[in-house]
């Protein structure tokens, strides 16, 4: 008898120990659970190519894309729910000019006066990048080349909208009132901007 | 009186868990125009490997691993929208123009999805396969890592040569013969 409660005296004893223990000493048993993030490890960057570009960028377009698929699944031959993933894309599409396009005839100045013909207004950059895409749903097996497929089917859905949004007319328009208060910045009184359509 | 307890316990857990489900909404799809007014003058196109080494949950029984192969296309130039308005001195007499630029930045980085090859993957038996989701996030550190390292690419200083070059010749076809470019210290 006297054996059971000394038992169960030190039971106790190391319940309530270890209860303050735990409260005290900041000691965080949840975090034992948790489960670690994954840290891709250090890897050098290597610049493969340099381009001189002249492009000025005149307006920007952002716009979210969803993209929903399905597949059908089985287990042993029977029928399971559908295999979904639902991906919201938060894209960006740049337009404005190819400057390096310019002829030396696209540009005439005199001292109060200057001409510029721009280049036909275009897409510069359509932008999705990694942190950009959110998995909102995903279950069964979605390879990479599966999705690589969805996601570049994501980027003409972006581009069109840019331009259904009225993106190049929104740039040309931006690009031409830049120009044109740059140049009287100047100090050209008359400035002319020409758009090539 | 026991069963009372029990359905009452089930319940309390089924409410529980309930809360914990994702609760986030699907985003509305939300398009939006803005102005710009960059000069991109320069590109660079880095090629990175990104890996990554899923043993670090002490209770995950089993390895994962994956490396990628991807390229990233950086754009950097001058964003004219940060020019100040004392920052052009004109002579009109001497055709003269001096021009304090802002300093080159990053105008954009771009990863595309056809650019992002996944060379090796390997799943032990115990453990799931990469997610999308995980595969996203681990891409996704790999473009911030390339974000970080611009400092020490050099697309910077060729941006601004590059916009000096480009601005000189723009200048000296709009008439000005002495031409002074320089790009703000701040």
């Amino acid at each position: 008898m006297k054996s059971i409660i000394s038992r169960i005296v030190t039971i106790v004893i190391l319940v309530v120990a270890g209860g303050l223990f735990l409260k005290f000493s900041n000691f965080d048993i949840a975090g034992l659970f948790k489960v670690k993030p994954i840290v891709i490890d250090k890897t050098a960057n290597v610049v493969g190519e340099i381009r001189r570009l002249a492009e000025y960028a005149t307006g920007t377009y952002y716009y979210n894309v969803v993209i929903k698929k399905s597949k059908e699944a089985s287990l042993f031959g029977i029928k399971m729910p559908d295999n979904e993933l639902v991906l919201v894309i938060t894209g960006k599409v740049r337009a404005g000019f190819d400057l390096s396009k310019l002829q030396d005839q696209d540009i005439i100045a005199d001292s109060v006066s200057i001409t510029v013909r721009l280049p036909k207004v275009q897409i510069l950059d359509v932008i999705t990048n990694p942190s950009d895409f959110e998995t909102f749903e995903e279950s069964g097996k979605w390879s990479h080349e599966e999705v690589t497929g969805y996601k570049n089917e994501a980027r003409a859905t972006l581009e069109i909208e840019a331009i259904n949004g009225g993106i190049l007319e929104f740039a040309k328009k931006s690009g031409k009132e830049n120009l044109t208060s740059f140049l009287q910045a100047l100090g050209f009184k008359n400035v002319t901007i020409l758009l090539t359509n | 009186m026991n069963r009372l307890l029990s359905i009452c316990t089930v319940l309390a857990v089924l409410a529980f868990a309930s809360c914990g489900q994702d609760s986030k909404q699907m985003e509305a799809q939300v398009a939006k125009l803005a102005k710009l007014s960059e000069l991109g003058t320069v590109e660079y196109v880095v090629s990175k490997v990104v890996k990554a080494n899923d043993d670090a949950t002490w209770f995950k029984f089993g390895d994962r691993k994956i490396l990628f192969s991807c390229k990233a296309n950086l754009k950097a130039g001058i964003d004219l929208s940060e020019l100040a308005k004392d920052s052009v001195i004109v002579d009109y007499k001497q055709r003269a123009i001096s021009l304090v630029l802002p300093k080159a930045k990053i105008l954009s980085l771009n990863m595309k999805p056809d650019d992002i090859e996944l060379v090796y993957e390997k799943t032990a038996l115990t453990r799931f396969s990469y997610s999308n989701a995980e595969r996203d996030m681990i891409m996704a550190q790999g473009e911030k890592d390339i974000k970080d390292k611009v400092p020490e690419m050099g697309i910077l200083a060729d941006a601004e040569k590059n916009a000096k070059f480009f601005l000189e010749a723009f200048f000296s076809q709009a008439g000005f013969s002495i031409i002074e470019i320089k790009f703000s210290k701040q």
